[in-house]
Formats: structure tokens, sequence, C-alpha cells
């Protein structure tokens, strides 16, 4: 058992209890609320032994994405980590931790260049890799159907459930209708759930996983 | 039965030494040299995955998954290929998904056993979204025999009953298997079976409930589903058939080629007649088990 909680992420600063290896989170709420932060937030916290990082920036340029993961304290090395962007303007980046793909349409290149990151990380000895997708309604935006877009998800989650990795994987309620939004959330472990209340305040709310707090809460 | 795959690969040496690895492993392996051989694998056998080389001598791998994606669609794909992921253009086929694993990856052979395993055993690329309980699921399904002639006509009473009391174009009960979509007692049209990934069953029986869709083409789900407009099908209600441990087998659904809502009362009787017809398929099951001195619960 204590090996166990050991191997739990754990989420510094955000009221969400630790989850178990292997966890798929589906994370949902307009961006005002900073809802991306969390997500990002929750991949940035914990220990980083041993553990890498990728993420998927169909939202946002390369080059923005890990500065907004260094802004919330995301400390991963950069040998350990990854971002795949979307259809940059400028072309390649020059970074090499940042490989482009033609366009948030092309499933196809993303889960190519998702792969073969991932098993690059494993190749070279990380464990456990975490991983970040934003946005899902980027990708539904783009994408001619939707069958391609579940074929992707379960892409992600399964690498995440044989490799005991963590995922945080975006979506906008306010792009979305909540019909689409739980046939998506099907393929995850769990659901986060973030706004913002008329007052400024911040509040998330975890559905889904065992052990957490109920209702929504502040942070 | 063993894992079937179709392996890729004009490079015979390397084809070899890789079918030889995971035949050893246990894997049944079909070998094809060019894409038309892989081509005509796929049409001639049922293998659970596909593996191949980036470049063929007569095309590309992607060319291959586009046929796989059209044949089988629920067929996991992996590239494994020395290609590195910059060589390889997806332009023209960008909503295939595929794994990809670089050939010269240390222990590549290990990795693509254990590949091969994760996506067949955890169903990884299939187009839409799979009850929590898929393998019970399906192993609860395999107990029934809904051909069998005297439920053949318990249904279609069912089913003529649901006809005349709601005006829509098609009733029918639809069994969801592995890959594809049954529809076993059908009024209004007879309907062959449907990839899984393009009926709204699939989507029906994760709902607790039923399932109402009053517009197609408002739904994210299904505005792009080209199979739904062939079938002309643009507004449905439909409700699980669960079985005795919960497991849903399939629905009891109502189609109609116009845009409509459906009232309380309509939604109602569409769940009472789900209830029915999983009810009915389960006494038989019973019965048939009892007959035959096999497990009845």
């Amino acid at each position: 058992m204590s090996q166990d909680a050991q191997r739990r992420y754990q989420f510094e600063g955000l009221p969400i209890e630790p989850v178990r290896p292997g966890t798929n989170l589906l994370v949902a709420g307009p961006p005002f609320a900073g809802t991306k932060a969390v997500a990002l937030r929750m991949l940035a916290a914990g220990g980083l032994t041993e553990e890498g990082l990728v993420l998927v920036a169909a939202d946002d340029t390369g080059t923005a994405t890990l500065e907004a993961y260094a802004g919330v304290g995301g400390t991963f090395d950069r040998a350990r980590m990854a971002v795949i962007e979307c259809g940059s303007p400028g072309g390649d980046s020059d970074d090499g931790n940042i490989r482009t793909v033609r366009s948030p349409s092309d499933l196809t290149g993303i889960g190519i260049e998702f792969s073969s990151l991932y098993e690059g990380l494993y190749t070279e000895g990380v464990e456990r890799v975490r991983i970040g997708l934003f946005s899902i309604s980027t990708l539904l935006m783009y994408a001619e159907e939707f069958q391609p877009v579940y074929r992707f998800l379960h892409t992600i989650t399964g690498r995440v459930r044989s490799a005991d990795g963590l995922a945080t994987c975006l979506i906008d309620p306010s792009a979305q209708d909540e019909q689409t939004i739980s046939s998506v959330e099907q393929t995850f472990d769990g659901r986060v759930d973030v706004r913002r209340t008329d007052d400024g305040d911040y509040r998330l709310r975890v559905r889904g996983l065992p052990d957490q707090p109920d209702g929504w809460q502040e942070f | 039965m063993p894992v079937t795959v179709l392996y890729a690969d004009g490079d015979e040496s390397g084809r070899t030494a890789t079918a030889k690895r995971l035949s050893s492993a246990g894997l049944d392996v079909h070998e094809a040299a060019t894409l038309d051989a892989a081509t005509e694998t796929i049409g001639t056998t049922a293998v659970d995955c596909v593996v191949t080389a980036y470049k063929l001598p007569d095309g590309t791998g992607l060319e291959l998954f586009s046929t796989v994606r059209e044949a089988a669609p629920d067929t996991p794909c992996i590239l494994f290929t020395d290609a590195a992921t910059s060589e390889i253009d997806t332009a023209a086929f960008e909503g295939l998904v595929a794994e990809y694993l670089p050939s010269e990856t240390p222990n590549a052979h290990e990795r693509l056993r254990e590949l091969v395993d994760e996506l067949v055993t955890r169903r990884t690329q299939v187009g839409y979204p799979l009850p929590d309980d898929e393998d019970a699921r399906l192993a609860a399904l395999e107990k029934y025999d809904v051909d069998d002639l005297a439920t053949q006509e318990t249904l279609d009473r069912l089913t003529k009953l649901a006809s005349h009391f709601i005006d829509v174009d098609k009733v029918f009960v639809g069994v969801v298997g592995e890959h594809e979509e049954r529809f076993v007692s059908c009024q209004g049209a007879d309907l062959d079976p449907l990839e899984r990934e393009n009926t709204m069953c699939t989507h029906a029986i994760l709902e607790p409930d039923v399932l109402v869709v009053e517009d197609a083409h408002e739904d994210d789900r299904f505005k792009h589903n080209d199979a739904l407009d062939r079938l002309d099908i643009r507004s449905y209600v439909g409700a699980p058939l669960h079985g005795p441990d919960g497991a849903a087998l399939g629905s009891f659904c109502l189609t109609d080629a116009e845009p409509r809502a459906f009232t309380d009362e309509e939604i109602h009787f569409v769940r009472l007649l789900a209830d029915e017809t999983a009810e009915q398929l389960d006494l038989r099951r019973q019965l048939q088990a009892a007959r035959t001195g096999g497990d009845d619960r």
C-alpha cells in the first residue's frame, strides 16, 4: 500500500487528492476560468524522478505552451519533455523540444509524433510520462469527422493506462455541448470541472475518481 | 485463438526476421511484400492488427491503413519503420490515426509485440466511445441466440407495436457486437450490418436510460456521419437493452428521415419496449440453457 501511495500523482496547491498511476483526466472549463493553467499545474506538480512530459499544443505555439508551463511552476528537465505544435505560422521551430505537425486536423501526424516522442522517452529510461492535450475542443473544431478524434483519444489514454502515466486533456464547455463532452468523457477515468464565480473566485470539482473532495472547492 | 497480424514490408530479410519473432511469441503472422499483396489479404482475411513499413515497393503504409479504415475500421494499425516522422507525409491521411514504432528502437521486436498486445486487448484505435464493461458486455452477448426463429417472431411483434403507435420511418432492434451492429428485427427497411463507429446505438448503449437525437445534423457526434445520411436517419430515439447483469446488448430504436422531437410519452413507450425486448431475450437464453443443461445464470 505505501508503495502504491508513493507512486500516486500528487497535486500540490490544488484541492485534488492524489490519483493512481494510469489516470486519464478530462479538464473542462472555459478559458477565462484559468482552466488550461489548472491542467498544466497538474502536470507540473509532484516528484519528477524518472518521469517525462509530452504536451500537445493544438491551440497555441510550442514556445508559448512551454512558457505557460514554466509560468505555472513546471520544472521538467528539458531533455525529458517535448511539445507537439500544430501548424505554426513561422514554420519549423529551432527548439529541439518542439515538433511541428501541419495542422490540428492532422490527427495522424499528431499521433505519429506523439508515439515517436513517447517511445523515445521510454527508450531513454523514463518510466512514467505525463501528457497534456490542449485542447480537445480545437481538435474537434478542425476535424472533419468525430471518429478520428475518438481514435486519437483512445491512443493517448491507452498509452497512459498501459504505462502508469497521467493525462490532463482540456475541453471547453462553451465550444461543445454537454452531450458531446459526456461522450468524450467516456474515454477518461474522471473529470475536473473548473469555473470562475461571479465574485471572481476560482473553483474546481472532481468527479468519477475515488476519495476526492465533494462538490466545488476553492483554489 | 491467436492474435492475427498482417505484416507488410518489402525488405525480405528484415520482414522474415520480424515475422519469425512475432510468430515465436504466439502471433499468427501473415506476411506481405507489397501494398498490393497486403491489400489483398485485408480483403480475404480477418486480421486483429496491421503492421507495416512506411515505404512499400508499390506505395506507402498509410495507403494500406486507408484500406484498413474502409474495410475494418476498428483494426489497430502500427507503422514499424526506419523512416523518421518528418519523412512521413500525412497530408492525404489526416484522419487515419496509427501507432508509430521506430524499427531501430532497442528491443524493437519485443516492443512491437507488446504494442500489438496492448492495442488489441485495449481496443485502442476504435472510432467511438466504449462502455466501461466492454469485455463483460461482449461475453454476455455471446450467450444469446437472437437469430432463433421464435425469438425473431417475438421481436418482430414488438417492433411492429412501436411502428404502429409512433409515427416514424423505421423501428429496429440492434445488437451491438464487437465491431459492428446487426439489426435483428426491422420495420420500415431491412438494414445490413453497420460498422459500429457509424451507428447511433453505439452511443445509446452508454446511456443509463434512453438516447434522443432530434436532429443528427445539429449534433456534433453525428453531423458528419455520412452513413446516417445514406440510411435517411435524421432523428433517433433508442433505449439500451440491459441484460440481468446490467450490460447493454444493443438497443431498441426508432428513426426518421426528418428532424423531430419525441414526447415524454413516446420516449417512455420506447423504454418499456426495450425492457420487454431485453426480458424476452433473457428468458429465451435461460430456456435454451435449461434445455442444454448449460449455465443459466
